[in-house]
């Protein structure tokens, strides 16, 4: 038993939208938490 | 590695390497200037806020060994080796409930050694150093090792000169800024990594489809795809757990819980094991590209620069020195400061001088700074190779305190005799199975084997702890 094209498809796409996500959701964070003045 | 070998030319590595030094040791003296006593320098004034925590909590975890090590991975054991990896991140979502509760006993805290003398007294405070330190000093020794070798690998660098800076440019903004310099340049290095990844992974996948990937390995060896290879399958425990005791234990983490904001620690670990799960795949498949792309690789452990600097050419080689050299900072600060904190409030506060002065305190933890980063550079420089895999020695005793800490922090009931007999016996035997069988068994056996020790001990104590003795950290 094999793991498909489709499954690697999926997981190296996933896996590298998760990751662009994530860069966008730490900025999004920083710029809330500098406009609160909870950065430290 | 001679220069000619290298993907950059050295004249590159080192107009990079100079920038980001630069960049790092400014903000390190910059951020450093807020420090007035030993809680700013350790543990940032306990208020970071949850886009720092995040990032560092991810940052931190992502080693060299997370950018380099996961393509091996994945050339070694296939699809299974990059999915192995990702369960490391386990460790960072299980130790994000732990941190709530840690910050909830031990409000003033200072380190996770306070924790072990305070929770079971001295006998397992000393065993608790013993392996923590060697786990601490090993890791650091091998981060600064592959520091040194990899600038060597891309750039052509000499090995020590590249060790020496990398290494000194860490010392210095971690003695400098504490662990507030350390957090928020793990922040931009966090981002840096990911748009690294991100970029470097599309870019690969712009030259060769998914489809022909699979194919060429199909055709090649077929061994990568297989859903039962049983290596891979012992490496997917074996990781899990090594991951698991090294966060639940060492201070780099606990340090992180103390230092977060109230009500962010959970928040942060949680979300730093998201940012860090895909990193091994996004990282690892270029790996796997290499047959389809017809790139030789002599080396495994160089495999990703290798596929990346031929697919991308001297812009891809610039990407990934930038990542690797961001990925081993964001650990080597990190090990620095949260050593550096055990060693001056567990063993110079406690041990010899109680009543020193904030400001001494800092003082004295800017020194052990500096005197580590000495140490590692002593080590470091005859460039033993075989050096690094003593971290894989490192698994069972990092797997055998996983119970006695949260026990601990769980169960009034859990026992002194059962938190030492459990580090004792669970190391003990890990490290026979270590020799007898083999480093992918040992981690799991320490775990289980102190596990056992560990429940019995609890089932049959008669004593119940008194949380209000961890408060007294203060």
């Amino acid at each position: 038993m094999t793991f498909s094209a489709g499954f690697l498809t999926v997981i190296i796409y996933g896996a590298l939208i998760w990751c662009a996500l994530t860069g966008l959701g730490l900025a999004t964070l920083l710029i809330r938490d500098l406009k609160n003045g909870e950065i430290w | 590695m001679n220069e000619s070998a290298a993907i950059l030319p050295p004249v590159v590595g080192w107009i990079l390497l100079a920038a980001f030094s630069a960049l790092w040791i400014g903000l390190g003296i910059y951020w450093g200037r807020r420090n007035k006593s030993f809680e700013d320098h350790a543990l940032a004034g306990r208020n970071i806020g949850l886009a720092l925590g995040s990032a560092t909590a991810a940052a931190t975890w992502i080693t060299s060994n997370t950018t380099m090590l996961a393509p091996q991975f994945a050339l070694e054991l296939g699809v299974w080796g990059m999915l192995a990896y990702t369960t490391a991140s386990v460790g960072l979502f299980l130790f994000a409930p732990m941190a709530v509760r840690i910050r909830k006993l031990m409000p003033t805290g200072y380190t996770s050694g306070d924790f072990f003398r305070l929770r079971y007294g001295r006998a397992a405070w000393a065993i608790f150093m013993v392996y923590t330190l060697f786990y601490s000093l090993t890791w650091l020794v091998s981060m600064a090792m592959a520091g040194g070798i990899l600038l060597n690998a891309l750039s052509g660098i000499p090995y020590a000169w590249g060790m020496t800076v990398i290494l000194a440019v860490c010392v210095i903004y971690t003695m400098r800024g504490g662990l507030g310099a350390v957090i928020g340049t793990d922040f931009i290095q966090s981002l840096i990594i990911i748009v690294g990844v991100v970029i470097v992974g599309f870019a690969v996948l712009s030259h060769v489809s998914v489809d022909q990937i699979h194919e060429n390995l199909q055709a090649t060896r077929p061994a990568l795809l297989n859903v039962l290879f049983p290596a891979a399958i012992m490496a997917i425990f074996n990781n899990l757990l090594f991951g698991l005791g090294e966060v639940f234990h060492n201070n780099v983490w606990w340090s992180r819980a103390f230092a977060f904001r109230d009500g962010v620690g959970g928040k942060a670990f949680a979300l730093g094991g998201l940012i860090w799960f895909p990193i091994p795949i996004a990282a690892g498949f270029i790996a796997l590209a290499s047959g389809a792309l017809n790139v030789p690789v002599p080396a495994a452990d160089m495999v990703g620069p290798l596929v990346v600097a031929d697919v991308l050419g001297e812009f891809g080689a610039i990407a990934i020195f930038i990542v690797v050299f961001c990925s081993l900072a964001s650990s080597l600060d990190s090990l620095l400061a949260a050593t550096s904190d055990l060693l001056t409030e567990d063993v110079y506060r406690k041990l010899m001088n109680p009543g020193a002065p904030p400001e001494t305190l800092k003082k004295m933890a800017q020194y052990v700074t500096l005197a580590l980063g000495l140490f590692t550079w002593l080590v470091c420089l005859p460039r033993i190779g075989t050096l690094a895999s003593v971290l894989f020695f490192a698994g069972p005793l990092v797997g055998s305190m996983i119970w006695p800490i949260v026990t601990g922090l769980y169960w009034r009931r859990a026992s002194t005799v059962g938190a030492v007999g459990g580090m004792l016996l669970g190391a003990g035997v890990g490290l026979v199975c270590y020799f007898a069988i083999g480093w992918y068994v040992a981690t799991l056996i320490a775990t289980a084997v102190s596990m056992v020790w560990v429940l019995a001990c609890a089932h049959f104590s008669k004593a119940r702890f008194d949380w209000a003795q961890l408060s007294e950290a203060a």
